[in-house]
């Protein structure tokens, strides 16, 4: 039975349950269930039994404990953990010292009594959108094994999904929260760029990467985002009263039927939800694809010169070819960016959140190389990121949202979701709206196992 | 087809070219993959350069809301 973060805190917290005995029970279901999903790459199982055991005897001494106290959680295998390689989803990094301190945001969640127990499948350095590791496995979507788990946060999405851990961490340079939350059903966020430190996370695109949780329920990602920020949010008084708008034109194009009617549903709570379109879609989605080309390539040309075969072919080739565009490419990608961030800046003072669709449909199968776009067949994996991609330049809050489940049409029976954007550090803003659509039906879907509410 | 073998030997000799400036030798296993990333990373410069942006647009490198 799987239970909600804040849940499990609270009978940690008041006794009923030893953190002990709920870490020694999701380790032992990681062991387990996990040898169907391929989610984790390491077990923290001693270190993790010890922070257990210290926290238990806190809590008999009636020490204060944190919000957290006893939830168990993965990290994507690109956050430091104090005294193992961080490996990035590669075996290129495997000689690296291991890190001498937990990353930043770990540190926080820790001091918030969360115990980290495994690290999860990842693509390689990031650079990817469907968790298809050559060196640690592909990630299979609990919500059906056959199907693409989506990345490069893929084995934190999964594990969450599949309800053998409350909460993940994931990072979101392109995406990479975003869509594989959006094919395995679970909240997720991308926090306003700059936000969150990246101190002890492995870089990808510096200059578009972030970190953030993924949960079961957008409770608990809350819970977990004020904890790796250091406060509590302030509260929205008048949700109702929000200015919403859909995005139109390339946000509205080849996408599946069923997430349009779920856009139309939460317009119609809203009443008055007018639609906007973003100019340059495609250009926006362009310069992120040369911004982390080039930022990618030349992060890793040093060992791209030295022992390219240690790579994953598909990561080597791509960070090869970004590895020699032009700087003339880079610059103007990043003029490109601050136009687009500036255009943003002007909307968000006429609207409150933005929403777009995550992907264009449910996650693909693996064995399904194309899906079709404006009528051409085109790379399924490659174009997992079409409506991610553009927003991550603007550096904005973004909250993937699962509608609920859908009974009939092409993407029956899986996830499908949403992205709900909002002006930089209006986060409180993302996660009010995402409570009262989870609370009148219109959002959320349950992981595995789950009893409780899916929102 | 004649005119996609000649635009990815063209590809090929920039991508030599390129890699040359970079000190980056590409091992012939690795390089179908690159130009063929190589092709569709210049279709996206094509977008990013195609467009007129004013001359007081500075680059965005890191965000500050």
């Amino acid at each position: 039975m799987t239970q909600t973060a804040v849940a499990l805190a609270n009978t940690v917290r008041f006794g009923l349950r030893s953190a002990k005995e709920v870490v020694e029970n999701t380790l032992n279901i990681l062991q387990t269930r996990d040898q169907t999903y391929h989610c984790v790459t390491k077990l923290l199982a001693d270190r993790a039994l010890r922070m257990a055991e210290t926290l238990d005897a806190r809590i008999a001494d009636g020490t204060p404990v944190g919000a957290l106290a006893g939830v168990p959680f993965g990290v994507k295998d690109l956050f430091d953990i104090e005294g193992l390689v961080t490996t990035a989803g590669s075996v290129v990094l495997k000689n690296n010292p291991p890190a001498k301190h937990d990353a930043v945001v770990v540190q926080r969640l820790i001091a918030a009594g969360a115990i980290p127990v495994a690290t999860l499948n990842m693509d390689e350095f990031a650079y990817g959108f469907s968790t298809e590791n050559a060196h640690y496995g592909t990630t299979r979507n609990p919500r059906n094994p056959d199907c693409l788990a989506g990345g490069s946060s893929g084995g934190s999405a999964a594990a969450v999904a599949a309800g053998m851990l409350p909460f993940a961490l994931g990072s979101d340079t392109n995406g990479s929260i975003r869509v594989p939350a959006s094919l395995c059903g679970v909240w997720g966020l991308r926090p306003t760029q700059g936000l969150l430190p990246l101190t002890g996370v492995y870089p990808f695109v510096p200059s578009l990467d972030t970190v953030g949780p993924l949960a079961g329920t957008v409770t608990d990602l809350q819970r977990i985002f004020e904890a790796m920020q250091g406060h509590s949010l302030d509260e929205v008084d008048d949700v109702r009263g929000l200015r919403i708008a859909q995005l139109a034109g390339w946000f509205a194009q080849d996408v599946e039927p069923s997430i349009l009617d779920g856009i139309d549903r939460i317009r119609a709570f809203f009443g008055k939800a007018r639609q906007v379109e973003l100019a340059e879609a495609s250009r926006l989605r362009a310069a992120a694809f040369v911004i982390s080309a080039s930022e990618g390539g030349a992060l890793h040309l040093p060992r791209l010169r030295a022992r390219p075969m240690d790579y994953d072919p598909a990561t080597r080739d791509r960070l090869m070819a970004g590895a020699i565009l032009p700087a003339s490419a880079f610059v103007q990608a990043h003029r490109l960016r601050s136009w687009f961030r500036n255009g943003l800046h002007d909307l968000f003072r006429e609207v409150d959140v933005l929403i777009a669709p995550a992907t264009v449909g449910a996650a693909p199968r693996i064995d399904q190389s194309t899906i079709t776009i404006g009528g051409k067949k085109v790379s399924a994996r490659a174009n997992l990121g079409l409506f991610t991609q553009p927003l991550s330049l603007g550096g904005m809050p973004i909250l993937s949202m699962p509608l609920p489940p859908v009974t009939t049409g092409p993407g029956a029976g899986m996830p499908l979701g949403l992205q709900l954007i909002a002006a930089p550090g209006r986060e409180n803003v993302l996660f009010a709206v995402g409570k009262a659509l989870a609370h009148a039906g219109l959002a959320g879907y349950p992981v595995m196992g789950a009893t409780g509410d899916a929102g | 087809m004649a005119s996609d073998i000649q635009a990815n030997a063209e590809t090929a000799q920039e991508v030599a070219a390129m890699a040359r400036v970079v000190r980056l030798p590409i091992p012939d296993a690795c390089l179908p993959g690159v130009i063929a990333n190589t092709e569709l990373l210049n279709s996206y410069v094509d977008l990013v350069l195609g467009f007129d942006l004013p001359d007081d647009c500075a680059p965005a490198y890191e965000y500050t809301p």
